[in-house]
């Protein structure tokens, strides 16, 4: 395997999985958010790409800091099909964590990056002002009394944190479910080959 | 002895066109900025002043990237992907690239590789971005109130975004490989 093979296959997998995400994205901000669906591919995909370009700026930063062994496995994880005859030993739960930090490290970025969006490409339909009421607030309501509640105060919008964990959780879902079903099927083809 | 004429008369015809297309058609054009530039090599050249030799080759390349630009602007269907993408701006960083790398490039070419890798799309989406700036401009101003020309400072800004992400990006995949490049080095001498 010639280093840009190997280089060039890496970006297809990360131009599929970007793709992917965008799509997954954008349809999730146009349901949850209501927003139009331009504008929603729109934030979907700067918001990415900005989620992206970070994510390779701290992998470069702490790219230094590896161990040969640590270069080592990177590299059998990134080759697929070739030197998986043997297990690769992975510390599962080490593994949970990094991805879950990887995870919540998306997410917030995202949040970041549609809320500096909302501010530069600022919308009349995104900045929809809320107004206080002035009245004490009830520790507990009636159910009737939040329906009434809710009806007074018109569509409630909606939170946008929920909605952006929402959106990562679900691209990222595919996202494992697509490298799995990758991996497999080259896995497959090399033991059919032999 | 016919053909060796045939030949020289050829070589002539060549290198009066290339003459010809350097001289300027009006004050302000690329070939100007060209003329300008070799001049500026030529008086370095001739300066015996060290401080006097560095400024006049730099200014030299500065004058010899302005009239590339220009010249690609001039010219975009010779610069542009399928006739359609114009990519001048991406053409003159990387010649901004040489400009600025050109002293290490014999010293430590590998480095020098790595850095252009790098830098070039940035360099090129700040020179892509310099008219992006002005032209419908990026703020938003008390008396625009006409929603025309706030949609089209909101687009302007979106493209500004987009590419500057997109470019940040194509920074990046080049960055990583050579780092690919080492791991496959690694691996190679396990073995």
């Amino acid at each position: 395997m010639t280093a840009i093979g190997l280089w060039v296959r890496l970006l297809l997998i990360q131009l599929l999985l970007l793709l992917i995400t965008i799509t997954i994205e954008s349809w999730v901000l146009h349901r949850k958010q209501k927003w139009s669906q331009r504008t929603s591919v729109q934030y979907g995909t700067i918001s990415n790409l900005f989620a992206t370009a970070v994510g390779w700026l701290v992998f470069f930063s702490i790219e230094p800091f590896f161990s040969d062994q640590v270069q080592k496995l990177l590299m059998r994880l990134s080759l697929f099909d070739k030197d998986l005859q043997e297990p690769i030993l992975i510390n599962h739960i080490m593994f949970v964590l990094i991805y879950l930090t990887i995870f919540l490290g998306n997410a917030i970025i995202k949040r970041i990056g549609l809320g500096l969006l909302q501010n530069l490409l600022s919308l009349p339909e995104a900045t929809v002002d809320r107004t206080i009421s002035p009245s004490p607030t009830k520790i507990y309501l009636s159910y009737k009394q939040q329906i009434q509640n809710r009806q007074q105060a018109g569509p409630v919008q909606p939170d946008l944190t929920a909605t952006v964990i929402t959106a990562t959780f679900l691209s990222q879902l595919t996202a494992c479910l697509i490298l799995i079903l990758l991996i497999n099927y080259l896995r497959i083809r090399a033991w059919v080959k032999l | 002895m016919k053909n060796i004429i045939q030949k020289l008369k050829n070589i002539d015809n060549f290198l009066k066109k290339k003459v010809d297309s350097l001289i300027p058609p009006q004050t302000s054009s690329w070939q100007t900025f060209a003329l300008v530039s070799i001049f500026s090599f030529l008086l370095s050249y001739l300066a015996n002043a060290k401080f006097l030799k560095f400024i006049l080759e730099n200014l030299g390349w500065i004058f010899a990237i302005i009239s590339l630009h220009w010249w690609t602007f001039q010219n975009p269907k010779k610069v542009s992907i399928a006739q359609q993408f114009f990519i001048g701006p991406w053409f003159t960083g990387i010649f901004v690239c040489f400009v600025l790398f050109k002293g290490w490039l014999l010293e430590h070419p590998n480095l020098t590789l790595i850095y252009t890798a790098a830098s070039w799309p940035l360099i090129s989406v700040a020179i892509a971005l310099w008219p992006k700036l002005r032209d419908p401009g990026v703020r938003f101003s008390e008396s625009d109130s006409d929603p025309k020309s706030r949609q089209k400072i909101i687009d302007n800004r979106r493209d500004i975004m987009l590419l500057l992400l997109g470019n940040l990006l194509l920074s990046c995949w080049l960055r990583f490989y050579f780092i690919v490049e080492k791991w496959v080095a690694l691996s190679l001498s396990d073995r």
